[in-house]
């Protein structure tokens, strides 16, 4: 009865339509159910928990010894009738003549074929002296002579053994027991070698995808320095560490993280180093993450800081192996995300941020004219909008005559309020740069012309903006591309507008009731147990580890702030060849 | 969920409160909104009333070259019975509101000063606005026209016109350098009397007539008057001496050196004195910057008795017989003319100011503090009115140090 | 309880930022107005009186290692003595804080703001210092830290830059108003080192017990130094202040500054660090008056404390009705709370207490403390 009234009223409808509205007729639509409408109506909108109970039920832990079971459940999992590139490749093994099935898994265009067919497919199949052999089939463990009787300990024929010991000549094989297990070696481009009547598989090195080559860094560029970069392979990544590091002390431990990506991410410290608090802390918070996937450091980075609620960065991020080994040395931890070429360094602090991996390189000189002109940058990209709000809206008595004059005048045409100018200017100049940023490459020059050199020449003239402003608005954006990290200049660059609100709103009153916030919500971070302010406030041995450079031979300690297990980093002469 | 909401609602409720509570300075405060006036000249008007002319910078309308360059400016003057209320006046003629946070000179005529400047400075000093470093000049025509001759013509700007102008008693010693809040400070000093510039209209046609009369009984030899600005159209004389809070007398340029002289506060400058061995002609003697007056007060019988050593270390910039050897004799008889003609000017100075004038503007009840135990005992002796009785025992040397600094010895 | 725990430094800047704040607002003119040029003199005077005090708090508070005043006076006279030392100290800090605020907004109003209400400044102060307390003491001392040495420096700044302005001979006569007015009655400028009630309440956030003398001793040392180069700048600038003027001295002795022609109008930044040190400083207050308000009535969970006891100070803030109001409490009963409070009744309660705990120990039959003996007597 029901279903007749619908179909009545769809008719209807559709009648109606017809009538009034032929065009939408033939007009294809397309809506994803709304699963919130009938939620348990259909068996296609389940919910996540009965997903997941209906994943339980079929999930089977342990690998069958029948192959034949095995096959069926792998192709079930793997879809292989709709899945392209999952290979399924069954053959006959031969063993001391014996002939067994076997098949061999792998995904195409991750596993190298040509080592899969020298070092598995190629010894398992072809006749040779192994695994034609057929001798015992009893093998001597051990022999001892006691009281003239000979105690043999014979080892019985095993299948698996003897395939991992006699014929399998790849380096890196395991046996797995799992098909989960299994499964995550197929998935990161091994070969899995199931045969029947065993319980368990081989899981078989043979890693041979297309990945980028160790190439120099894009974003972080150093003049003075090794111009190498971490690439998204893991291995490749903690090859780079270790062959910098080059101390047996480097420990990388794995972790995965995401219940179905099982994204393989390190946890890199000198164990000799490192405070043990602080390296159990960073397990435990990598440990405890239940998440389905993760996918790169910087999604990393927001799951296991502090504090999410300020955008602060409170976790020091680097496409730099040198960068990562000098902080390794220094007592801290590195973080490797595999699929991302950055590593997270954590703990950090404020002053990680103002320096560049190019400061220990510099004669300190150098480096601390570079810190004091960062700082400045600093200050200018955080508040120089916001004090010109300020001034030229309350405080014109602070600046000189002549001063006052030019702003005077160059504002005389101007039919805006300051903070509509400044406003329209800022928010027009994060579109120039988001537009460069987002542009094809070809076009991207284009942006710069129109965006900066039209746009801002036009509007002067036109009198839209005064030139002063122009000035205000270029100066904040050089200083704010000054600032090494790419986060923290983010966050000032956002911060910013909540000083020229300030700055408009109550002038100085509100700039300084403004920054007194920043400063203590700055105080009141921490980055894994540290503060981040560290070492100014509290005050833990700012000689040496502060925010000014020291020279070479005087960085004897290290940040007394990470409690390292190794205080000191020199003697207490370190150029001996100078002063014994 | 709904506390977030609560959250965020209550603070943009708050954001808005405050931010139009602060508006409402705001919207009037704003560069764009204020008219700044560079000058403020009081003149007496009929009936005791005030007029106070204000002097506008007008921005250049052309903002492209956004540099402010020849200014013209504005000058308007309204009567009043108070500074405030002027201006209050003045707000209603002009379109932006006045701010006073840019004025860089007061100009007050000599006639408003005589009757009595006391409640005029004061009001001007309890404005924010005002600062204490605008200099104070007194005029010995109406400020209005004072204010109306200014001419700058080095300077684009008038407002750096006028800062620039009083400053060069520093290196000229013809004048002094007289801020607001010194001035204030001055007036409710118990040790000393205030003082302030003296400025006056260059007449083009006809030169100097006012002021040589008010110099010209101190300077018995020395330079004559002339006019330190004579282009600008105004020009300044030397220092208005006041007793409390009124002017009573003017000194001239050279009175003016000894008083920056006593008051340490004179950088360096050129004297010219009489050749010790031919009357009619002048030795030019530049006279360094270390040179300091060591004043000691003492009370005698109730009467202030001031000693003043003066030490001044010279260099002749100019003398006829360039061509001859100075003999150490000759230079100890320049000495002794130039000590002479120092002595004599601070003698003049000294009698001047307290003899004729009672005002103590040099400020040497300073240094009879030291003679009393208490403040109270201080304040029952009345320096102020003791100083007119004061005997003065002026000594001075000068030294020179070299001359023909190019030429060579 | 880590959370609260700060180290030497910070705990120095926390007891200098009471005295600091006070020394912008209007300490040297109220200094000046009772001694004029006795000033000089009486400021070192007082210092060393400062520093006998403070050398006999940290001897009596050696028996009592991490405890405060108020856990002291429990021992001494159970909870009905904790509640009301408890309670005056809260209310010494909320008129501190109000009478803080009111002034310096209204200094602000003067100075920046004709046409804003006081209220509205005041309360975005309170804000601020609301939001800052939700963050948690060591997020304030920590900040402090950072905001001081700007501070000290601002005041050294006034007092280095005005030398071309000063009149050296103003030192003189230089008992100013007389001995008695100098060295006797000019002991009530005690108050200048309100920061002394702090010293009271800092013992269990210290991460150092053992320094708290090193603490004490410097802050009252730094303080001192500043409070005397403030009454020298004021006294030598300006001729005796009349005490009409309600502006910060310091701020009109700022505005004498110049640097050649283009550096001459620097006052507004020194206000926009005093903003920050003003703020700083209401901060600390509410915090102590919070945790002496949590102590006395043992409440465990007090987010809202912070917001009741800023509400409160709002509306005492309001009471006065105009400056001359302000200013006298400001100088006169504040300057009497501060001596009859902090230093009378805190030190009285030390001393009982050592005497209680010297008698307890005597029954115990344990030897008696020398020094206990000798800080009996000498007070």
């Amino acid at each position: 009865m029901e279903k007749n009234s619908k179909n009545f009223s769809e008719k209807l409808t559709n009648q109606l339509n017809n009538f009034f509205n032929k065009s939408t007729q033939n007009e294809y639509r397309f809506d994803l159910p709304d699963d919130n409408s009938n939620n348990s109506s259909s068996s296609n909108n389940l919910s996540l928990e009965q997903m997941q109970e209906i994943e339980k039920i079929s999930e089977v832990k342990n690998i069958f010894p029948s192959l034949e079971v095995s096959i069926e459940y792998i192709k079930v999992k793997y879809n292989t009738l709709i899945n392209s590139d999952i290979i399924l490749r069954e053959f006959t093994l031969s063993v001391r003549n014996r002939q067994y099935k076997a098949l061999l898994l792998f995904v195409d265009g991750m596993a190298d074929s040509k080592l899969i067919n020298d070092n598995v497919l190629h010894p398992l199949m072809l006749r040779n002296r192994a695994n034609i052999y057929d001798g015992d089939q009893e093998q001597v463990v051990s022999e001892g002579v006691a009281n003239n009787i000979t105690v043999r300990r014979v080892k019985k024929f095993n299948l698996e053994n003897y395939i991992m010991s006699n014929l399998l000549p790849q380096n890196n094989v395991k046996k797995v027991d799992t098909f989960s297990a299994a499964f995550n070696g197929v998935n990161m481009g091994n070969c899995v070698l199931f045969v029947d009547t065993i319980p368990f598989a081989f899981d078989i090195d043979v890693k041979g995808f297309k990945q980028r080559e160790v190439s120099s860094p894009n974003n972080e560029i150093i003049i003075q320095g090794p111009q190498e970069a971490f690439v998204e392979n893991i291995r490749t990544n903690t090859s780079l560490l270790r062959r910098i590091v080059n101390n047996e002390n480097l420990v990388i431990e794995n972790v995965e993280i995401g219940k179905l990506s099982k994204t393989k991410c390190t946890i890199c410290y000198m164990s000799n180093i490192a405070s043990s608090a602080l390296i159990a802390e960073v397990r435990y918070r990598m440990n405890n993450l239940e998440i389905d996937s993760l996918l790169s450091s910087g999604e990393l980075e927001q799951l296991i800081e502090e504090n999410y609620t300020c955008s602060i960065p409170q976790v020091l991020m680097t496409e730099r192996p040198d960068k990562a080994t000098k902080y390794l040395y220094g007592g801290r931890v590195v973080v490797l995300v595999n699929g991302n070429p950055y590593a997270l360094i954590l703990p950090a602090t404020l002053a990680d941020f103002i320096s560049s991996p190019e400061d220990t390189n510099l004669r300190f000189q150098f480096a601390n004219f570079l810190k004091i002109l960062r700082l400045l940058a600093i200050g200018i990209t955080l508040l120089l909008p916001g004090l010109y709000v300020a001034i030229t809206d309350f405080h014109q008595e602070l600046l000189p005559t002549e001063l006052l004059f030019s702003i005077l005048s160059s504002r005389e045409n101007v039919p805006f309020p300051i903070i509509f100018e400044i406003l329209v200017m800022e928010i027009s100049f994060e579109l120039i740069r988001e537009a460069g940023l987002r542009v094809p490459s070809p076009i991207g020059p284009t942006i710069g012309i129109v965006g900066a050199l039209v746009l801002g020449q036009a509007a002067v003239s036109a009198s839209i903006v005064s030139p002063i402003l122009i000035i205000i608005v270029a100066i904040t954006a050089i200083a704010s591309f000054a600032i090494p990290d790419f986060a923290f200049g983010f966050h000032l660059r956002l911060m910013r507008f909540a000083f020229i609100l300030l700055g408009y709103i109550a002038g100085f009153f509100g700039v300084g009731i403004g920054l007194f916030v920043y400063v203590c919500v700055l105080c009141s971070l921490k980055s894994f147990g540290v503060p981040y302010t560290a070492p100014y406030a509290p005050v833990t041995g700012i000689g040496e580890n502060g925010f000014i450079v020291n020279p070479m031979w005087r960085r004897e300690k290290r940040a007394d702030f990470l409690d390292p297990k190794r205080k000191t980093s020199q003697d207490h002469i370190s150029m001996k060849w100078k002063y014994k | 969920m709904l506390k977030n909401t609560y959250k965020y609602v209550s603070l943009i409720i708050i954001t808005i409160i405050v931010s139009v509570a602060f508006t409402g300075s705001h919207s009037v405060q704003s560069v764009d909104d204020l008219a700044y006036a560079i000058a403020l000249g009081i003149d007496i008007a009929e009936d005791d009333n005030l007029e106070v002319t204000f002097q506008f910078n007008i921005p250049s309308a052309n903002g492209e070259s956004g540099s402010g360059e020849s200014a013209p400016s504005v000058i308007d003057s309204v009567k009043a019975n108070s500074i405030d209320s002027a201006i209050n006046l003045m707000n209603a003629y002009v379109s932006k509101e006045i701010n006073l946070s840019h004025c860089k000179v007061i100009v007050i005529s000599q006639e408003l000063a005589q009757k009595g400047i006391a409640k005029e400075i004061y009001s001007l000093m309890n404005k924010v606005q005002i600062r204490p470093d605008s200099h104070l000049v007194i005029t010995t025509s109406t400020a209005k026209k004072y204010i109306e001759s200014v001419a700058p013509s080095l300077e684009n700007l008038v407002a750096k016109f006028y800062e620039v102008l009083p400053t060069s008693g520093d290196y000229t010693g013809y004048t002094i350098n007289a801020e607001l809040g010194e001035f204030f400070n001055q007036l409710l000093c118990e040790t000393c009397e205030a003082t302030a510039t003296l400025g006056n209209i260059v007449q083009k046609k006809e030169e100097e007539n006012t002021s040589a009369e008010d110099s010209s009984s101190g300077g018995t030899e020395g330079q004559s008057n002339e006019s330190v600005s004579a282009k600008n159209g105004i020009e300044n004389l030397g220092v208005a001496v006041f007793k409390d809070d009124k002017f009573v007398g003017s000194l001239g340029t050279e009175e003016t050196l000894a008083h920056l002289l006593l008051r340490n506060e004179l950088k360096n400058c050129n004297i010219s004195v009489t050749d010790p061995e031919d009357s009619t002609k002048k030795i030019d003697l530049y006279l360094t910057s270390n040179h300091t007056a060591r004043i000691n007060v003492s009370i005698v019988n109730g009467t202030p008795y001031i000693k003043i050593k003066i030490i001044a270390n010279t260099r002749i910039s100019s003398i006829e017989d360039i061509t001859k050897d100075v003999s150490d004799e000759r230079i100890s008889k320049i000495e002794e003319a130039s000590a002479d003609y120092l002595k004599e000017l601070l003698s003049n100075y000294c009698y001047k100011t307290s003899k004729e004038y009672h005002s103590d503007i040099a400020g040497f009840g300073r240094y009879a503090l030291k003679d009393f135990k208490t403040n109270t005992e201080f304040e029952e002796y009345d320096w102020l009115s003791h100083y007119q009785d004061a005997f003065f025992e002026i000594s001075t040397e000068v030294n020179i140090k070299s001359g023909f600094l190019l030429t060579g010895t | 309880m880590t959370e609260k725990k700060i180290g030497n430094i910070e705990a120095i800047a926390v007891v200098l930022t009471v005295m600091i704040n006070h020394i912008i607002l209007n300490l040297p003119k109220s200094i000046i107005s009772t001694t004029s040029s006795g000033s000089i003199i009486n400021v070192i005077f007082v210092t060393l009186i400062a520093f006998i005090i403070v050398y006999l708090i940290s001897q009596l508070l050696k028996n009592f290692p991490s405890l405060d005043i108020l856990d002291i006076s429990k021992f001494l006279g159970g909870k009905v003595l904790k509640f009301i030392i408890g309670a005056l100290f809260l209310c010494y800090l909320i008129f501190t804080i109000s009478i803080v605020l009111r002034s310096f907004s209204e200094t602000l109003k003067i100075i920046f703001f004709p046409r804003t209400p006081v209220q509205i400044i005041m309360l975005l102060f309170l804000l601020a210092i609301v939001f800052v307390n939700k963050l948690g003491f060591q997020a304030i001392a920590r900040s402090n830290l950072f905001f001081m040495p700007i501070i000290l420096f601002s005041i050294l700044f006034i007092f280095v830059a005005n030398f071309g302005n000063y009149t050296v001979q103003r030192v003189f006569p230089l008992l100013g108003n007389g001995a008695v007015s100098t060295f006797l009655s000019g002991i009530s400028n005690l108050f200048a080192f309100g920061g002394i009630a702090y010293l009271y309440f800092l013992p269990p956030h210290l991460k150092e017990q053992k320094d708290y003398t090193k603490i004490a001793f410097s802050a009252i040392g730094v303080s001192g130094i500043f409070l005397l180069m403030s009454v020298t700048t004021l006294l030598l600038l300006f001729p005796l202040l009349t005490s009409s003027e309600e502006i910060l001295p310091l701020y009109l002795a700022a505005r004498f500054i110049e640097f050649g022609r283009f550096f001459q109008r620097l006052d507004a930044v020194f206000v926009f660090t005093w903003i920050i040190s003003m703020a700083c400083y209401l901060s600390l207050a509410l915090y102590f008056a919070t945790n002496i308000f949590k102590k006395i009535t043992n409440i465990q969970y007090s987010k809202w404390v912070i917001g009741l006891i800023a509400s409160i100070c709002f509306g005492i803030a309001l009471i006065p009705q105009d400056l001359k109001q302000i200013s006298f409490l400001e100088n006169n009963v504040y300057k009497f709370i501060i001596l009859i409070l902090v230093i009378g009744v805190g030190l009285g309660i030390l001393i009982f207490a050592n005497i209680k705990n010297l008698i307890l120990q005597k029954k115990k039959g344990l030897s008696v403390l020398p020094e206990n003996n000798k800080s009996y007597e000498r007070s």
